[in-house]
């Protein structure tokens, strides 16, 4: 193996939706040589329920660092890039924070779990109005809905008001050092970047990172598609399964003379 | 459930099945209840879904159904989830029925004495094929299938119902922003030209020859599902498309098999099972269906799979 790619996915939605592409990437990254473990957290698609019914940053981490554990047992020897998606992205910068790994992937991140919320919440009220299920927002903030209700329905899914304000606390962990290499892969519709992440590449590399970032521009929204298309077909389902094994084997990729 | 113990992830055992090529993944979940000897195959709604279906939905219900003595598949059609291939083609036959068929074959082999095949949306009208190919296959348990696709030719890429009249699509081409995308964009010109070559190609289909509307492929359809003698049971949500499809059209023209379908509607909108609530329907309906527990507020429920039936 040239390396062990512990894949850290989202949730709710985003975890549908962008499935599809974090198959592409594991698949893309296994023909050049790594070996990739991703998984579901519990709560989530064919794992079973979270502790107490709801997912927290803490049963996030648990659940991945498992997965991690069981991998290295896999191939001790081999360097560990850790990739995280969307609010899996908080996850595996705390890893990486926290020691595992030699690199990172920062993939279409959210820099905090608050931000999560809110663009999922107003994803939600998008599609809900698209699909003529829902034609008024309550003017009421996120939070105070959550608690008075305990929890509330986002795109489909049940967001508990325990899950929101543990995650929502939680922002993106800089990942400093010169022998430490990251990845922001940032996709959108608009030509120009996010002003949030273009910050923080900004600071983060201030700070002594040392890290690319890479812009990948989707089609079209999709909470709210126009059109059908192969999922392959899809700048950013297969955008960044290309982007991400070309800078991993980049980085990783053992050379004749052994591994960097 | 009385007494029996839900299934969990302890139950499940994840495959991979060859089919013509491809590799479709799949979750087997054994039950946890005493086995009953049917087997339930689920299928999702196509691109932009996995094995556990929207919000776990599959994997609940498959841990429920297992409780009651089922074993249950739930499955990634090719270029979906974690299944291998690409999903280019949305028709129900080719590649997809390819899949469908190594699952059905598969559970065969795993000692299943009685099939049951369900899906929602896409998935449902690829599972009412399958039905119509497979005696095996006992009961379809459809959740909002787009049915009026069988009257063109089972894509919802080529066989949309309603295609916009001439007059709106210029108005929509005369639109400054359409218009200076037909310009500058070579995708969209392609796009446009491919969608264009769709619509002559479906209206030469429909006035072939002799001028009358061609033969509607729905028939096969139905002709399999009599020869079968398959139980279908449907689930619409009264204001789903697919449904008011149905209804403008007075039933199903062509197919003229109303007497085959077993038709619950309910309030709720399910297509694309985008809420919670659409997401309860179909599990309450589904289980409904399979065990006969009547369904909160409906002691008329129907008598559910288990019960004896003539033929047994």
């Amino acid at each position: 193996m040239s390396g062990r790619v512990l894949l850290c996915g989202s949730l709710y939605e985003d975890l549908q939706v962008n499935y599809r592409a974090e198959m592409l990437l594991a698949r893309t990254l296994a023909a050049s040589g790594f070996g990739v473990a991703r998984f579901h957290y519990r709560g989530s698609g064919n794992s079973d329920a979270a502790p107490d019914g709801a997912p927290t940053f803490g049963s996030l981490i648990e659940d991945a660092s498992l997965v991690r554990d069981w991998l290295r047992q896999q191939a001790p020897a081999d360097p560990e890039i850790v990739c995280g998606f969307r609010v899996g992205a908080l996850v595996a910068a705390e890893l990486v924070r926290a020691g595992t790994g030699s690199s990172l992937v920062l993939w279409a991140p959210v820099t905090s779990g608050a931000e999560y919320f809110r663009v999922m919440a107003r994803r939600s009220v998008i599609a809900g109005v698209r699909a003529g299920v829902l034609r008024s927002q309550a003017g009421v903030g996120l939070e105070k809905r959550l608690a008075a209700a305990g929890w509330l329905e986002m795109l489909g899914h049940r967001v508990f008001h325990s899950t929101y304000a543990d995650l929502s606390t939680r922002t993106l962990a800089p990942v400093t050092g010169p022998d430490r290499p990251v990845l922001l892969l940032e996709v959108g519709l608009a030509e120009a970047g996010s002003r949030g992440l273009d910050e923080l590449a900004k600071r983060w590399t201030e700070d002594g990172s040392r890290l690319d970032h890479v812009r990948i521009r989707a089609r079209q929204p999709w909470f709210v598609p126009e059109r059908w298309e192969p999922e392959e077909d899809r700048p950013e389902i297969s955008g960044p399964a290309e982007a991400i094994a070309a800078w991993t084997v980049a980085n990783h990729h053992a050379p004749a003379g052994g591994l960097r | 459930m009385s007494g029996a113990r839900r299934a969990g992830a302890t139950d499940e055992r994840a495959v991979y099945l060859p089919a013509t090529g491809e590799h479709v993944f799949g979750v087997l979940t054994s039950p946890s209840g005493p086995a009953n000897g049917v087997a339930v195959l689920l299928l999702h709604a196509g691109v932009q879904n996995m094995s556990s279906h929207r919000n776990g939905m599959w994997t609940t219900l498959c841990r429920e159904l297992a409780g009651h003595g089922f074993m249950t598949f739930r499955m990634d059609f090719h270029g979906t989830g974690d299944s291998s291939g690409r999903l280019a083609d949305r028709n129900v036959s080719g590649q997809t029925g390819s899949d469908v068929d190594a699952a059905v074959t598969w559970l065969g082999a795993q000692g299943a004495q009685r099939l049951v095949i369900a899906g929602t949306c896409w998935g449902a009208l690829v599972a009412l094929a399958a039905s119509a190919r497979h005696p095996a296959i006992s009961t379809a348990l459809l959740v909002t299938p787009p049915l009026h696709l069988l009257e063109s030719d089972t894509s919802p890429d080529r066989g949309r119902a309603q295609h916009a009249p001439v007059g709106e699509v210029v108005r929509v081409v005369l639109r400054p922003r359409v218009a200076r995308l037909l310009l500058t964009d070579p995708r969209y010109r392609q796009w446009v030209r491919e969608r264009a070559r769709r619509r002559w190609a479906l209206w030469r289909g429909r006035h072939a020859a002799s001028g009358r509307p061609a033969a509607s492929p729905g028939a096969h359809v139905v002709d399999g599902l009599r020869r079968n003698r398959t139980d279908v049971r449907v689930l619409f949500g009264e204001q789903d498309r697919g449904y008011q499809s149905l209804l403008r059209s007075g039933g199903m023209p062509g197919l003229r098999a109303d007497d085959l379908f077993d038709v619950v509607v309910t309030p709720v909108p399910l297509h694309g099972m985008a809420t919670l609530a659409s997401q309860e329907a179909a599990h309450r309906q589904i289980v409904e269906w399979l065990t006969g527990s009547p369904d909160r507020g409906n002691p008329d429920a129907s008598e559910g799979l288990l019960q004896p039936t003539e033929a047994d």
